[in-house]
């Protein structure tokens, strides 16, 4: 009775997770092996795609980005996103309207904040350009977008607005240590630094796992950045492996080169969330102890 | 027990609602009729009500609906942003929600949408008459595996347009005639502040392209582009680095810009030139008076006639494949009277659209056009030679990185032979 009731609470789930995430992942590993346009027939080419892809400069181009737009979001995002918490956590005046202030972005459509940015930008109207000007700085003054050495770190400083999720992330774990620690340390003389550091920071590994898997997904799928504000360019410096994907399906026809290169990123979210299942492991284990 | 037989149905409910989703209609779609009986007939395409040629368009078939009252219906849905336009087509054509008429660039090395068998044939319905209304050549172009399935509509000349009071400014009395005269010319309007050409990178690149494609016609000649074959020739490298220096005088914000960005900076005389299509006429709105339209310059080597043009692709009407005679005379019925000599001379007057179906230039409201419509019809009245626009004619999979290629041209990470090579291996 109760192994029947089990079965049947995991049917839905299981039936969804293999109508849109089994059957799509076999189809494209079924449409990878074929020279397809997405109208006409398909002609089989065996690993055809395969070589095209890992021969291709632009492909190995967006898997660098997109392993750069993840070193960002490891290396400045998740670590801005504490600091804000653990300076938020001390309950500033105007704590709460903060709170809400970083988190407004994560609300607001990403082609909105997209395009936003590309305004801000724009080397002739751009509010950057204009104010590096009104300031002296003309010799500062870029087409931000437009060269391929600022294009790319343009299009990752509007991920900084998201920091808010990461934020409150942090906050909520933040919130479930005891205070007890924190007055403990007080009376023993930490001073608040100490008590970041030595009681909080430990204590928020959870958070942390959580944070690592979601940026990293958000790292993995982002598009609406490299496709609105330079669509890929100049000359793919910007292009990363979603947008790689869309252009060579919509843009060149090319199914198949483009269901390996989705092949390529879902083994790459795959390995990145197993090394992320292994930090957790190694966290449970040295809990235990 | 109650709890599991519901929870048993809603999961039963659940993959039927899926399996529904993953049906097929087999490519052929349902005849849909209105409240009064009238067959429906969807019509998707790209010219928004707001410019000259889509109000002229959609008042064309609001005449067809009054006429056919309680017969054809023709019901419009406009998407103005073209790339993402013909990239929707594709998609409904593949997933069987093929609008049931619609217009695409026709590119002879993408011949994906005639040949997905769920375009309909025109050939039976193809009399003497209709024919007639086209040209034999272009007819034949759309003809493919002997079935006709996309009709002639617009194919317009991409010509110079040239703001006048800025070429005063720079003490220019007079368009140039030669591209060495030209590059002369804009190193005099540069000086005076002013941004000579407006180019773009992004989409298709288009503006760009046109002027790639006069420069390739002026080295090569048309005759060359025509036939087609290999673009890693001499006179296409050639080309390349003439337009790698015309690429310095450009807006800086080019590389990475689309068609509405860089027609905009010419409509509101940031830039001096453009190459664009008829349309651009009705979008210049006050500016109409300083602009005018100028004869392409050569090398005056002779390669090319004194008056040459580059046309863009054919952008013909399709429609879905259908088994319902009733809906499939609906549509022949429009698109006779869409490609009609009155239709094409409204479109042409009002809508400023140059078509391809033909247009008496001796009907009396034509010789009279002014203004800068009348200097277009002018100078294409006396078109000697004319190519299409060379990305018109590379492959789907060129074309998709011809944005990039043309970014790494005017970043000097490629040379113009580089550009050439890297181009024609995207085209195999």
């Amino acid at each position: 009775m109760k192994k029947r009731q089990t079965i049947l609470y995991l049917l839905p789930a299981v039936i969804l997770v293999t109508v849109f995430f089994i059957f799509p992942l076999c189809y494209l590993i079924y449409v990878s092996f074929f020279q397809w346009d997405g109208l006409g027939p398909k002609v089989f080419t065996g690993i055809e795609n395969f070589k095209y892809v890992f021969s291709d400069a632009i492909f190995r181009t967006a898997v660098k980005n997109t392993l750069i737009w993840i070193g960002a979001a490891l290396l400045l995002h998740i670590p801005f996103g504490l600091i804000l918490a653990l300076l938020l956590n001390r309950r500033p005046r105007g704590w709460k309207f903060l709170r809400v202030v970083y988190f407004i972005p994560n609300v607001i459509s990403t082609t909105a904040i997209a395009f936003l940015w590309y305004f801000i930008y724009h080397v002739d109207v751009g509010l950057l350009n204009n104010f590096l000007k009104t300031a002296g700085l003309k010799g500062l003054a870029h087409a931000w977008l437009n060269e391929p050495g600022t294009a790319l770190p343009a299009n990752i400083v509007p991920f900084a607005m998201y920091v808010g999720l990461t934020m409150v992330i942090f906050m909520t774990q933040l919130s479930t240590i005891p205070t007890e620690l924190y007055e403990a340390a007080v009376v023993d003389g930490a001073s608040r630094l100490q008590v970041d550091l030595e009681i909080y920071l430990p204590l928020m590994k959870p958070a942390v796992i959580t944070n690592i898997m979601l940026n990293l997904a958000f790292c993995l799928r982002t598009f609406e950045y490299p496709f609105l504000m330079t669509g890929g360019g100049p000359a793919n410096s910007t292009m990363n492996l979603s947008l790689y994907i869309y252009k060579e399906m919509v843009g060149a026809n090319r199914y198949g080169v483009s269901m390996v290169a989705g092949l390529v990123t879902v083994l790459l979210g795959f390995v990145v969330m197993m090394f992320v299942q292994i930090l957790q492991k190694e966290r449970g284990k040295n809990d235990a102890r | 027990m109650k709890k599991r037989v519901i929870s048993m149905l809603l999961t039963a409910a659940m993959v039927t609602g899926l399996a529904a989703g993953c049906g097929n209609s087999g490519g052929k779609k349902e005849t849909e009729k209105s409240e009064s009986g009238a067959v429906v007939l969807d019509m998707y395409h790209s010219w928004s009500t707001d410019s000259e040629r889509g109000a002229a368009l959609d008042k064309l078939i609001q005449d067809f609906n009054k006429e056919n009252e309680g017969k054809i219906e023709v019901k419009v849905t406009v998407n103005p942003d073209f790339p993402a336009y013909q990239e929707k087509v594709k998609t409904m054509i593949s997933t069987d929600t093929t609008p049931d008429i619609f217009h695409y660039n026709f590119n002879p090395n993408d011949l994906s949408r005639q040949q997905s068998g769920k375009l309909m044939d025109f050939t039976d319905y193809m009399d003497d008459e209709w024919k007639g209304r086209f040209s034999e050549g272009d007819l034949d172009n759309l003809t493919i595996d002997g079935q006709i399935t996309s009709i002639p509509f617009e194919k317009a000349g991409a010509v110079i347009y040239y703001n006048k009071e800025l070429f005063e400014q720079a003490e220019i009395s007079e368009f140039p005639k030669t591209w060495d005269e030209m590059l002369e010319a804009c190193k005099k309007l540069e000086a005076q502040g002013i941004t000579p050409f407006s180019l773009y990178t992004a989409d298709d690149a288009w503006y760009t392209c046109n002027l790639f494609t006069y420069l390739a016609a002026s080295c090569a000649g048309v005759e060359p582009l025509n036939k087609g074959g290999s673009i890693d020739t001499d006179e296409m490298k050639t080309a390349a680095a003439k337009l790698r220096e015309f690429w310095d005088y450009t807006t800086g914000d080019a590389i990475g810009a689309n068609y509405s960005v860089a027609m905009n900076n010419f409509a509101s005389g940031k830039t001096a030139m453009t190459i664009d299509g008829p349309w651009l006429i009705g979008t210049l709105g006050e500016i109409q008076d300083k602009i005018s339209i100028a004869k392409a310059p050569s090398f005056g080597d002779g390669k090319v006639s004194e008056t040459y043009v580059v046309t863009d692709a054919q952008t013909p009407w399709a429609a879905a494949k259908t088994d319902d005679k009733e809906k499939e005379e609906a549509i022949v019925k429009f698109m006779k009277f869409i490609t009609s000599e009155e239709s094409v001379k409204e479109l042409t007057l009002e809508g400023a659209v140059f078509l391809s179906p033909k247009l008496d230039m001796s009907d009396a409201d034509v010789q009279s056009t002014e203004g800068l419509l009348g200097e277009y019809l002018d100078i294409y009245s006396q078109v000697e030679d004319s190519t299409v626009n060379i990305q018109r004619n590379l492959s789907t999979a060129a074309n998709s990185k011809l944005p990039s290629l043309l970014e790494s041209l005017a970043l000097d990470n490629i040379t113009p032979d580089e550009f050439i090579e890297q181009l024609e291996s995207e085209n195999q």
